[in-house]
């Protein structure tokens, strides 16, 4: 596999106004260019230039954030060029994995039923499709701790409510087209709710608050409500 | 001695904001902070504070405060009708409050927002490396959110309120030195006017163009930078939605999603730019036709609804250059009034 790293890959850089530089890793989303961004947030966690105030992981491109007093445009292109060309390898072939328990349907799932009779199957059938996938994080976002993930059966697409609860509970586990997800925090939404996490996907008591990163992988482990209860009272 | 700034009115959105919440957006937080932060980092000059020093940010109608203990204060930004202990005062410059002052803050005059530095700062616990307020997630601040009346915020008590420092006449501050009994030598000092923004009910904000400036069409880009486009009532601290002649794309005006810049104008598809400000999403699905340099992001921080803004674009040279100018003023500013 290692061969893949030494392959020089094509990379672009735009200005994103005069503090921000984005380094464009791939022109689509693929397995390739998710593999380019991880290679660069391992070498960008390890603060190997002075200057950079934030970066940012997206689908195909990692964003500096510079310092002007610090940084040229056109110096830090130089600088993160060279670096490509030595960038080190992924240390882990795959990121890690968390395993996240969901309580399924009743409650925790107010939608599953009907995501199971639009798509004419069983709720049984719908969770055994959910949870048989592994997903990527491709991307954290949109609010504290919410994980874009990829790899969501395509057979499990479902429509968004038409109208969005004004409420949607912390850890709701939702299908939004054709793709799937997490709420970290209560707030109005439109997705398909077919289950709950007792886990915490954005904590401030922990050192780096979001459960998930950029990388990362994920499966959704069903539970019941019994086991549901003893977790949120661990958490 | 207890000191704190007490919340007698809370205005109508008064919140603690520093220069913003870093390291964190690849965790989906966002940066918050002030939105002038040369009018920020000027108040906290003037105080002798580092020029990150978290302050109250108040917004066209401001609140009336009651300190307890003796503070310097300086006031930077937006003209506010504003009285301590009844007394008219005027911003950018410091102010020498007793105990039990209370400092009225009522309608702006000119402008959108201002920030209220005390020396020492504010004794609130930061979260994530910040004390800046997120009100979305309620983080930072107090208790992460806007101030409401019988609020008290502690103030650390500074070993003393007295600065030594040049008269620096030349480069624009004044000092005159006070004897207040037991607040010691405290220096009064103010800003000369050309160091000053003044708010404007037009203004012309540089750009840089991109990164998806090639989703539009020639006659689109053309429209965004010959439109004078109006600040909609809907624009607040997350981003200025503006109305005005509709920008057109080429063909979709969703991207996967990507980073975002304070001052980043994101068009969707009805045409009508949005430009996003200090409380953005980290990451937006919507093309970006440009970004507002750095140093004209607090004009648009003044602007009130109903104003309107139009866009020059400008090359990074530029945009940098008067950057740099404005942190080689502020850095030696800061030198002047340690």
């Amino acid at each position: 596999m290692s061969h893949q790293d030494d392959k020089q890959h094509m990379i672009d850089f735009l200005p994103l106004g005069d503090q921000a530089l984005v380094i464009c890793l791939g022109a689509t989303l693929s397995t390739d260019t998710h593999r380019q961004v991880r290679r660069w947030c391992q070498w960008l966690e390890k603060k190997p230039l002075p200057g950079i105030i934030d970066w940012l992981p997206t689908y195909t491109n990692i964003t500096l954030y510079y310092d002007p007093r610090e940084w040229t445009y056109a110096d830090l292109v130089d600088t993160v060029c060279q670096a490509a060309e030595s960038l080190p390898p992924l240390q882990h072939e795959l990121g890690k994995l968390v395993r996240i328990p969901v309580c399924y349907g009743g409650q925790y799932g107010p939608d599953l039923e009907y995501v199971a009779d639009n798509l004419g199957i069983s709720t049984a059938e719908v969770i055994e499709r959910h949870t048989q996938v592994e997903y990527t994080v491709f991307m954290i976002g949109f609010a504290p701790g919410f994980p874009y993930l990829g790899g969501m059966d395509p057979s499990l697409a479902t429509p968004r409510l038409d109208n969005p609860r004004r409420v949607t509970p912390a850890g709701s586990v939702g299908i939004a087209g054709e793709q799937t997800g997490v709420y970290p925090q209560e707030s109005p939404g439109g997705w398909r709710i077919i289950g709950r996490t007792p886990l915490r996907l954005f904590d401030l008591h922990r050192d780096s608050p979001s459960l998930l990163k950029a990388g990362y992988r994920v499966r959704f482990q069903p539970v019941d409500e019994a086991q549901y209860e003893q977790n949120i009272r661990n958490e | 001695m207890i000191t704190s700034i007490m919340v007698q009115k809370e205005g109508l959105y008064t919140s603690i904001q520093d220069t913003g919440r870093y390291g964190y957006q690849r965790e989906g937080v966002s940066i918050s902070g002030g939105m002038d932060t040369y009018a920020m980092q000027m108040a906290n000059i003037l105080v002798g504070n580092s020029r990150g020093t978290a302050c109250l940010e108040i917004t066209i109608i401001g609140p009336q405060l009651k300190f307890n203990g003796a503070h310097l204060v300086a006031i930077c930004g937006a003209v506010f009708d504003m009285k301590l202990n009844g007394k008219e005062e005027r911003p950018w410059r410091t102010l020498a409050v007793e105990d039990g002052g209370v400092l009225k803050i009522g309608h702006v005059q000119q402008g959108c927002r201002a920030y209220i530095a005390v020396r020492g700062g504010l004794d609130i616990p930061p979260v994530l490396n910040s004390r800046s307020t997120d009100v979305r997630v309620g983080i930072g601040g107090l208790d992460g959110r806007t101030l409401q009346s019988g609020d008290v915020i502690p103030t650390p008590s500074p070993p003393d309120l007295c600065r030594n420092g040049a008269s620096g006449s030349k480069t624009g501050t004044k000092q005159t030195a006070l004897n207040r009994g037991s607040m010691g030598r405290i220096g009064s000092r103010s800003f000369h006017p050309s160091l000053i923004f003044c708010p404007d009910q037009h203004i012309e904000a540089r750009v840089i163009l991109g990164p998806q400036e090639n989703a539009f069409t020639d006659r689109g880009l053309e429209t965004f930078l010959n439109t004078t486009y109006r600040v909609t009532p809907a624009s607040d601290r997350m981003g200025y939605r503006l109305e005005g002649a509709a920008i057109n794309h080429r063909d979709k005006a969703d991207i996967l999603s990507d980073a975002t810049a304070f001052g980043t104008i994101q068009v969707p598809q009805n045409g009508q730019p949005i430009v996003l400000m200090a409380d953005r999403q980290p990451t937006g699905g919507y093309t970006k036709i440009a970004t507002v340099i750095s140093v004209d992001i607090p004009k648009v921080a003044q602007l009130l609804p109903g104003q309107t803004i139009s866009f020059r674009k400008v090359t990074l040279e530029e945009a940098h250059a008067a950057r740099l100018q404005t942190e080689k003023q502020l850095s030696l500013l800061e030198k002047l009034t340690v």
